[in-house]
């Protein structure tokens, strides 16, 4: 008995010991990410360099803007394409407005105001083909960014990197460490757009569903990331009177309507107040499911599209049309929710509410009654926004893959009728 | 430490267990409730014969009504507790991990007491694991089916025992908000010791230390703090010590 017992603890005992040994969970993890290296440069060379520039091919467009017989295309850090419209059926590049740094451009009046790195300029466009810089608020947006050497950081090269890491290896620890890896400058200014940057526009004549810059009641909205950047638009447009203010976290968009502001966010559509100009007053915020939603209100109800995808900017598993009551903008209620397959942009032409659904196509809903839309017409053109043209209802410009299309569409938005597409 | 606990608490089951023998005991059990626990001092045609604590003798049937545990199909102890050795029985386990992330094992097994040393059995689980790998956190949920083996190294009323279960685990994740993931299955093994407490009836308890492996493989993306995707191909044998208590009956 006794030997039998001895046997059982050295039985045991060994086992103990190897149990304890051999218990970490073990192998390995590839990541996959992107290193950014920043990039320095002196800004009063980038201030300095002369406003118009010989034509370019268009590489990475960027936001689009419908005038009366002109078509501005951004080129993503680089300018705007000012593209001659007069014959739709040959539009064709005239000149190129060098603006090193812009992303996110609006036109109003004929004045084109766009951001460029820190500073945020105004250009008169009343002559397309001879822009004209009116003004210059340098650092509106944010104070530069400097290195030991004096130089400002103007942006940030991005590097498609691999790692195979062992299980005591730490990520975040060994290969971010301290870096801002995946930090843009100036805290994401204008961060890559949740739409993709080659269709993201306008959406009527007047204003986007997709911009992070508005206008209205004399004053300059820029949404970053978490800040409102507020520049009244007056003789003294410079960044001595702006306003820099943390509201909320995640704001993508921003459409100016009546005395307020619809500010889209991942996950909430919020109103803001204009009363007060320089200090809008968030009054409600209307919560939804995590998304890429751009905001388009009319008259008294709102329309916000809400896309999600897996291996997207906007990860989630739901798509679409909210039809949202801001009769009472203290009280915003949600009237309707429609399934889509994809939304983008949305652009209210006549009495139909147009949404890309990119790759789905484009689909027309009849908003006579503005709180309930009705399916109208559903085609099979790959639409990520729909601009209406300016001066003709008619005509109706859609951003796609592979450039823009210009369509004369019937009254009944049956029939597409392809006049022009400026490729890029 | 705990494990270390876990380790004390095993073997003063042991010792307890190694002071007491078993003799040949049986126990008569009528559908009417009536039961029976005598010394069988003999048994033939099926009359059995068993002496009672009372030192009474009595005569039981086997082929009437009566269930009979004795050598011939259990262990049975003079106070009535029991193990079985013979037939089929079913068994549920619920097992956590003692030194790693958060683990949650639940498995149900039917199976064959073989002899009075060896239980054989095939079952299926539900396991879920976190294991940390080069600072990423990958959660992994699996279906298993696996064959089970438990050898009795003692009989005594706390009996010892050593285990092993062997099979696959198929993955059983699904993407969560939208991040994409997509995870593979692998092999699902555990060996260890457990020891298993008789009872008066046919329903055991048990507790088990085992040591626990789940190959798994996959991608999954993650979020860093503003929103950039981190893409990650993972490759990760799973290992860990378990606890699992569960009931044979």
């Amino acid at each position: 008995m006794r030997n039998s017992r001895h046997f059982i603890y050295a039985v045991m005992g060994t086992c103990l010991l190897f149990f304890t040994q051999c218990t970490e969970d073990s192998g390995t993890v590839e990541v996959h990410y992107q290193e950014a290296t920043a990039i320095y440069g002196d800004m009063d060379d980038i201030r300095n360099k002369e406003l118009i520039a010989p034509v370019r091919e268009i590489i990475n467009p960027g936001k689009l803007y419908i005038g009366e017989r002109f078509i501005l295309v951004g080129e993503e850090g680089e300018g705007i394409h000012v593209v001659d419209n007069t014959n739709r059926k040959s539009p064709s590049a005239s000149i190129f407005i060098q603006l090193p740094g812009n992303r996110e451009f609006i036109v109003e009046d004929h004045i084109l105001y766009a951001e460029s790195y820190y500073d945020v300029v105004k250009i008169d466009i009343r002559n397309p083909s001879q822009p004209i810089l009116l003004a210059r608020a340098e650092n509106a947006i944010q104070d530069q960014f400097k290195d030991s050497q004096g130089k400002t950081l103007i942006g940030f090269n991005y590097t498609d990197k691999s790692v195979v890491l062992n299980q005591d290896d730490d990520f975040y620890k060994e290969i971010v460490g301290d870096q801002l890896v995946y930090l843009d400058f100036a805290e994401n200014i204008i961060p890559n757009s949740a739409v993709p940057s080659s269709f993201a526009g306008n959406s009527s004549s007047q204003s986007g569903t997709v911009n992070r810059l508005a206008k209205t009641k004399g004053h300059l909205y820029l949404i970053s990331h978490s800040n409102m950047i507020v520049i009244p638009d007056n003789d003294n447009f410079s960044s001595q009177s702006n306003q820099i203010r943390n509201i909320q976290e995640g704001m993508e968009t921003i459409f100016p309507h009546g005395d307020h502001l619809f500010v889209g966010s991942r996950t909430s559509m919020s109103i803001y107040d204009l009363q007060n100009e320089m200090r809008p007053i968030l009054i409600t915020e209307f919560d939804h499911a995590s998304s890429c939603d751009p905001v388009l209100p009319h008259e008294d109800v709102a329309y916000v599209t809400l896309r999600t995808a897996d291996f997207s900017d906007c990860p989630g598993n739901i798509n679409a049309l909210l039809v949202i009551d801001v009769t009472d903008v203290r009280d915003a209620r949600l009237l309707e929710e429609i399934a889509m397959a994809s939304p983008y942009g949305m652009s209210i032409i006549n009495e139909d509410l147009y949404v890309g659904e990119g790759e789905n196509g484009l689909k027309i809903y009849d908003i006579s009654n503005r709180k309930k839309p009705i399916l109208k017409e559903q085609h099979d053109i790959e639409a990520y926004d729909v601009i209406v043209d300016p001066t003709n209802k008619n005509v109706v410009f859609i951003a796609g893959p592979n450039g823009l299309s210009q369509f004369l569409v019937d009254d009944e938005a049956s029939v597409f009728d392809l006049q022009s597409q400026l490729s890029y | 430490m705990r494990k270390y606990i876990l380790f004390f608490c095993l073997l003063q089951c042991y010792v307890n267990a190694i002071a007491q023998t078993n003799s040949d005991w049986a126990i008569a059990s009528y559908k009417n409730g009536s039961i029976y626990l005598g010394q069988k001092l003999s048994e033939r045609d099926g009359l059995i014969k068993l002496r009672l604590p009372t030192s009474d003798t009595i005569t039981v049937n086997r082929f009437t009504g009566a269930t009979i545990y004795d050598s011939n199909n259990a262990v049975v102890f003079s106070d009535g507790k029991f193990f079985l050795t013979k037939g089929y029985f079913w068994s549920t386990n619920f097992g956590f991990s003692v030194n790693r992330g958060e683990t949650a094992h639940l498995d149900l097994l039917f199976g064959q007491h073989i002899n009075p040393k060896l239980d054989l059995a095939i079952g299926f689980g539900s396991e879920f694991n976190e294991s940390r790998v080069a600072g990423f956190s990958f959660d992994s949920q699996v279906i298993t089916l696996f064959g089970y083996g438990r050898y009795y190294i003692t009989s005594m009323k706390p009996r010892v025992f050593a285990f092993a279960k062997l099979g696959y685990g198929f993955a059983a994740d699904e993407s969560t908000e939208g991040i994409p993931r997509e995870h593979f299955g692998g092999i699902n093994a555990k060996y260890g010791l457990g020891v298993q407490f008789a009872s008066r009836n046919k329903s055991k308890f048990q507790l088990t230390l085992g040591h626990y492996f789940q190959k798994t493989s996959g991608q999954e993306s993650f979020l860093d703090l503003i929103g950039n995707e981190i893409e990650t191909e993972f490759d990760i044998l799973i290992k860990r010590l378990v606890v699992t208590f569960g009931w044979d009956f």
